[in-house]
């Protein structure tokens, strides 16, 4: 026998055998009944459903996950949140900034990181559905589990990419100098190389220090104030207590009656905006009668050149550390205060 | 539509809960045309793939409901049959590796049979001929293809799109699953 006989008669064998094992008569009735109940037991799953299969519990996460996606998308597009506030003139109803109030666009903690929380629950929930699809599957089988785990894939990218936004740098360059208000500046010398600005106002009056922030990210920032300093209440430390932006981005330095009181501004990606920044002289400032030639009858408090500046991506909150152009110092009285 | 005796005709809208209701009724009535009339059909493939006629009832039934269940995802009924038919030896792979999977566990290390069901099993399969053992012995994918090839008469590019597979792959399953078969074949005259 030849190996194509061979191959021949097993395919006959084989079709043989296969075919004893097919039942002549059809599908018997009871297995008819049952699948004739099939709809009145149940209704068809819609597309969540079929997407996260037949578990309820991965169901249930999905439906959370789905919940907090759209919260997340009112509040983050709600307009208003996203709309620049710097561009045009002033607002008519603006209150006036006056930088003896204290309060405007200081935060009294430093903000809730839902920036950090959201989109880390977002990675959660993703790799727990990761988890619970691998599980349920037993691995990757078809299309449509490659589709499902793209997609977790970018809304897990999407989520790093958001917590990871870096918040506000400084402009930094020719064009956006550091002014200040009730200060006298000094040229670097040496150190960090930073410019020293001594503040030259009376105990508990504001000098004003203008910077120029920009935001580095590729999603708008809106910038909700700056966070105030720890511990210095009661202190005879100066202290950070309000703050305003700029209403006019092409002039440098607006007159303080231009300003108004601080609300929370947009920031489009690459933009930049100028902020003035209130520093309240402590109880012992030695007052504007400083000169640097007098700096050997009095002390020097060096304020730390960062400051934390609360802001919203997508209406989700956090707070990021910002580091001032120049050092603030204020000079004070020896021996004061008892 | 309502013909009153004085011949005026009255058209009542019906409410959303009455549309739902007659869509939803539609649905069930297209889902038991179209498994119904592939029920027999089906039947006999889950039989022959699983060579149990008690677990070809449930495999189907099994189906069944997965299609139900994903009626939606159905754009074109006249798409069913392949639909279906797909969703079937996916049920059908799905219970041979537990079948597998199960007899694993009943056979304790000493080889001795321990479930009544297995014990069945195994004594059925010891008075098949050669060939039955052989098609016992092959894997889930290499049985399912040699099935759908050799008793459905499905073409290459058929059993591919039904298991989901390249044709590649059913060609090599099905080179491998009959060099096993003859192997098996070979042997068992050698012992006679």
């Amino acid at each position: 026998m030849t190996p194509r006989d061979s191959d021949a008669q097993l395919e006959l064998h084989l079709r043989t055998t296969l075919r004893s094992l097919r039942p002549a008569d059809g599908a018997p009735g009871g297995l008819r009944s049952r699948v004739d109940l099939i709809p009145d037991a149940s209704e068809p799953q819609g597309l969540l459903r079929r997407f996260v299969g037949g578990s309820p519990a991965a169901l249930a996460v999905a439906g959370l996950a789905g919940a907090a996606a759209i919260a997340l998308l009112i509040v983050g597009l709600q307009p208003g949140l996203l709309e620049p506030a710097i561009n045009g003139a002033p607002q008519p109803t603006r209150i006036p900034f006056d930088p003896a109030v204290e309060g405007p666009g200081l935060l009294i903690d430093a903000a809730t990181p839902t920036l950090l929380v959201v989109p880390g629950a977002i990675v959660l929930i993703a790799l727990a559905l990761t988890a619970a699809q691998l599980y349920r599957h037993r691995g990757i089988r078809g299309w449509l589990d490659v589709l499902r785990l793209a997609g977790l894939g970018i809304v897990v990218a999407g989520a790093i990419g958001l917590a990871m936004h870096p918040g506000f740098e400084y402009r930094g360059g020719s064009l956006a100098p550091v002014l200040g208000y009730g200060v006298q500046a000094d040229p670097p010398r040496g150190g960090d190389g930073a410019p020293v600005f001594y503040e030259t106002v009376n105990a508990g009056d504001p000098a004003i220090l203008l910077v120029t922030i920009t935001n580095p990210g590729p999603l708008p920032i809106r910038l909700d104030g700056i966070v105030k300093d720890p511990g210095a209440s009661g202190t005879n430390l100066p202290r950070w207590t309000a703050m305003t932006t700029a209403t006019d981005p092409n002039v440098i330095g607006q007159p303080f009656k231009d300003l108004g009181t601080f609300q929370p501004t947009t920031v489009e990606p690459g933009g930049y905006l100028d902020v003035y920044l209130v520093s309240k002289a402590g109880p012992c400032a030695f007052g504007p009668s400083f000169t640097l030639a007098k700096s050997a009858d009095l002390s020097m408090i060096i304020r730390n050149r960062q400051v934390f500046f609360g802001y919203s991506v997508l209406g989700l909150s956090s707070s990021a550390p910002y580091e001032l152009p120049v050092n603030l110092a204020e000079p004070q009285k020896v021996g004061c205060p008892a | 539509v309502h013909l009153a005796p004085d011949g005026s005709l009255t058209v009542t809208e019906p409410n959303t809960a009455d549309k739902a209701q007659r869509r939803s009724a539609a649905r069930a009535d297209a889902f038991r045309r179209l498994v119904g009339a592939a029920l027999d059909r089906a039947y006999r493939r889950a039989a022959v793939i699983l060579a149990d006629r008690f677990e070809a009832e449930d495999a189907v039934h099994d189906a069944a409901e997965r299609a139900w269940r994903s009626w939606g995802s159905l754009r074109d009924a006249d798409r069913f049959e392949p639909w279906f038919d797909r969703i079937l030896v996916n049920i059908c792979r799905d219970r041979l590796r537990r079948r597998r999977r199960l007899a694993e566990i009943e056979v304790d290390a000493a080889g001795q049979v321990v479930d009544g069901r297995a014990a069945e099993h195994v004594a059925r399969a010891a008075d098949r001929d050669a060939l039955l053992e052989g098609l016992a012995a092959l894997s889930v994918d290499e049985r399912i293809a040699i099935a759908l090839r050799f008793e459905a008469d499905l073409t290459i590019p058929a059993i591919a799109r039904l298991t989901g597979a390249r044709e590649g792959t059913i060609k090599s399953r099905l080179h491998n699953a009959l060099r096993k078969l003859r192997a098996g074949m070979t042997f068992a005259e050698a012992d006679r």
